[in-house]
C-alpha cells in the first residue's frame, strides 16, 4: 500500500483564460497537490480565487494551460470513468425534463438495463430518496435536489469524487445534514474526495487535510492536516478546542493570502 | 396546531373553489363574447347598410355546405393536407437545422450571412418564381408553406440550442456523455420550450401561406374558393370560405396547444405556468 502512488497528483498546474477583449486572466499559477487513496481533501480560499477553475481542470472539463494532472498514475485527458462530480448549483446540473431516476442514471448509458436499475435503486437508497424516484427534481426541496445530484455520483461508482461548493445553495440546517451524510458515504464507499468550499468551518469539519488557496492567480499557501477524531459530529467536533485552533490558523492564512 | 392545519386546509379549499369558479366564468365570458360578435355580424349583415356584407346565418349555411358537400374532398381536405404537410416539413427541417447550427457554433460564421439574407426575403415573393420553376402543383405549394414555416422554427431552435445552460452540458460531459449524444439528450430537450414558440409562429405562417398559395394560379383549395366566390359576386360563399378557414385555424391551434401542453409539462411544472 505504501508504495502505491497517490490517487490524484497535480503538478505545476496553470490555467490562463484568453478573453475576447480584455486580454488574458491568469486563474491558477503553478499549483501542485496530491490526494491519497481514501483521503478527504478540502480546498478553501477567498471568493474569486480560481477554485472553480481548478475543479473544472481536475474534472477534465477544462484543459490546463500548463502542468499535469494524473489520476491513478495515468494522465487525465478528459472526463474519466472513475471520477464523478457534484456541482454547486443543482438546478443547473439536474435536468428538469427527467425524473429523479432518469437523472441519477445519466452516466450509466454504457451499462445494461438491469444493472442500471439496481445501481439507481442502491444510490437513491443511500441518500434516502427511494420513494421519490418518479418525481421531477423541481418538485423537491433544494436539499433533496442536491441529494439527487449526490445519488448520481454514487451510481457512477467512482474512485474519486469532486465536489464544488456542494452545500452553498441550501439552508444551514440542511447543510449540516448533507455534510454528515457525505462523510458517512465517504467512509462507507471508500471514495477519495476533493471538496472545494469558501466555508472554513465546513473545511475543518470534513477534511483530513485543508489546502489553503491564495487569491488569483491561485497557489496553495499551506496544507493543514486536521487531526480531529472520526466519526465527526456536528455538535461535538465543532465544540472542540482544536477546532477553534484550526479555524484561527486557516483564517490567518487566508488573511495573509489576501 | 390542529386549528392551524384546519385553517390552512380551509384556505386551500377556498382557493381551489375560486379557481374553478374563475375558469367557469372565463369560459362563459368567452362564449358570450363570440356570440355577441356573431349577433352583431348578423344584425349589421341583415341591415344591408354595409356593401357586400352577408349576414352570419348566410355565411354559416354556406360554410356547412362547403364542409358537407363535394367541396370537402375537393377543397377543404386538400388545403388542410397541404398546410399540415408544409408545417411538418418546415418544422422538422427547421428543428434539425436549428439544433445543429445552434450547437456546433463553428458553422455559424459561414452560414449566418446567407441565412440572414434568405430570411429577409418574404416567402410570398418567391411564390410566382416557384410556380414557374416547379409548376402549379400541390408539391410546389407544400414547399412554399414549408419554407414559410421553416424560418421561425430555425431561428428559435438555433437560439434555444445556443442558450442551453452550460451547467447541463457540463453535467453531461462529466458523466461522459458523448458530444453527439449531448445534442439528443441535453440540447434537444432543453430547447423544446423555445422550439415550441417557433412552431407556434410557424403554424400561423403555414395557414397564411396555404391561403396565399391557393390564390395564385390555382383550381382548388379554400383560398381558391374564397377568391372564386368574390370574383363571381357570391358574397355569401366568400364569407362562408372565410368562416371555414377561421375554424380550421382554430382547430389547428387547439391541437397544437394540446400537444405543447403534453410535451412541455415538465417546463410548465418547473416554472409554475398554468396554460389555459
Amino acid at each position: 500500500m505504501a508504495d502505491r502512488p497517490p490517487l490524484l497528483e497535480v503538478d505545476g498546474l496553470a490555467k490562463v483564460y484568453r478573453g475576447a477583449r480584455s486580454g488574458s486572466t491568469e486563474a491558477i499559477a503553478d499549483l501542485s497537490l496530491t490526494a491519497d487513496r481514501g483521503e478527504f481533501v478540502v480546498l478553501v480560499g477567498p471568493s474569486g480565487c480560481g477554485k472553480t477553475t481548478l475543479l473544472r481542470c481536475l474534472s477534465g472539463l477544462d484543459r490546463p494551460s500548463a502542468g499535469t494532472i494524473r489520476l491513478a498514475g495515468a494522465p487525465l485527458d478528459g472526463p474519466h470513468p472513475s471520477l464523478a462530480v457534484v456541482f454547486q448549483e443543482y438546478t443547473r446540473s439536474l435536468f428538469p425534463w427527467l425524473s429523479v431516476r432518469r437523472n441519477v442514471e445519466l452516466g450509466l448509458h454504457r451499462i445494461g438495463r438491469g444493472e442500471r436499475g439496481a445501481r439507481v435503486d442502491d444510490a437513491l437508497g443511500h441518500v434516502g430518496l427511494t420513494e421519490f424516484a418518479d418525481h421531477y427534481p423541481w418538485q423537491l426541496s433544494g436539499g433533496m435536489q442536491q441529494r439527487v445530484a449526490i445519488a448520481r455520483a454514487i451510481a457512477a461508482r467512482p474512485l474519486f469524487l469532486l465536489m464544488d461548493e456542494p452545500f452553498a445553495s441550501v439552508d444551514a440546517q440542511t447543510r449540516a445534514q448533507l455534510e454528515s451524510m457525505v462523510l458517512d458515504l465517504w467512509r462507507e464507499l471508500g471514495w477519495t474526495v476533493v471538496l472545494v468550499t469558501h466555508d472554513i468551518d465546513e473545511a475543518i469539519f470534513m477534511g483530513d487535510r485543508v489546502l489553503v488557496l491564495s487569491r488569483r492567480p491561485s497557489r496553495i499557501v499551506r496544507s493543514v492536516t486536521i487531526e480531529l477524531d472520526r466519526p465527526r459530529d456536528q455538535i461535538e467536533t465543532h465544540a472542540r478546542p482544536e477546532f477553534q485552533r484550526y479555524r484561527k490558523e486557516i483564517l490567518g492564512l487566508i488573511g495573509v493570502a489576501g | 396546531m390542529t386549528a392551524r392545519a384546519g385553517s390552512l386546509g380551509g384556505v386551500g379549499a377556498a382557493g381551489r373553489g375560486a379557481g374553478i369558479h374563475r375558469t367557469w366564468a372565463r369560459g362563459l365570458v368567452g362564449v358570450g363574447m363570440i356570440a355577441a360578435a356573431l349577433a352583431a355580424w348578423e344584425v349589421i349583415g341583415r341591415g344591408g347598410h354595409v356593401a357586400f356584407l352577408a349576414p352570419f346565418s348566410t355565411a354559416a349555411r354556406g360554410a356547412w355546405q362547403i364542409v358537407s358537400g363535394p367541396a370537402l374532398a375537393s377543397d377543404v381536405l386538400p388545403s388542410i393536407a397541404r398546410a399540415a404537410a408544409g408545417f411538418a416539413l418546415g418544422g422538422l427541417t427547421g428543428i434539425g437545422a436549428g439544433l445543429v447550427l445552434g450547437y456546433f457554433q463553428g458553422v455559424d460564421p459561414w452560414l449566418r450571412p446567407v441565412l440572414e439574407f434568405l430570411r429577409a426575403t418574404p416567402v410570398p415573393a418567391v411564390l410566382p418564381v416557384a410556380l414557374l420553376a416547379f409548376g402549379a402543383g400541390s408539391a410546389t405549394r407544400v414547399g412554399l408553406i414549408a419554407l414559410g414555416a421553416f424560418w421561425p422554427v430555425l431561428l428559435n431552435a438555433m437560439d434555444g440550442a445556443r442558450a442551453v445552460d452550460r451547467g447541463y452540458v457540463d453535467a453531461a460531459r462529466a458523466a461522459r456523455v458523448g458530444r453527439l449524444a449531448i445534442l439528443g439528450r441535453v440540447i434537444w430537450p432543453a430547447s423544446l420550450p423555445q422550439m415550441f414558440a417557433g412552431l407556434r409562429i410557424a403554424l400561423g405562417v403555414s395557414l397564411i401561406m396555404m391561403v396565399i398559395s391557393e390564390m395564385v394560379s390555382s383550381t382548388s383549395g379554400l383560398g381558391f374558393l374564397v377568391l372564386q366566390a368574390q370574383r363571381s359576386y357570391a358574397f355569401g360563399d366568400m364569407y362562408a370560405g372565410v368562416l371555414v378557414l377561421g375554424t380550421v385555424g382554430g382547430v389547428f391551434t387547439l391541437l397544437f396547444t394540446l400537444v405543447e401542453h403534453r410535451v412541455l409539462a415538465w417546463y410548465d411544472g418547473q416554472k409554475g405556468i398554468r396554460r389555459g
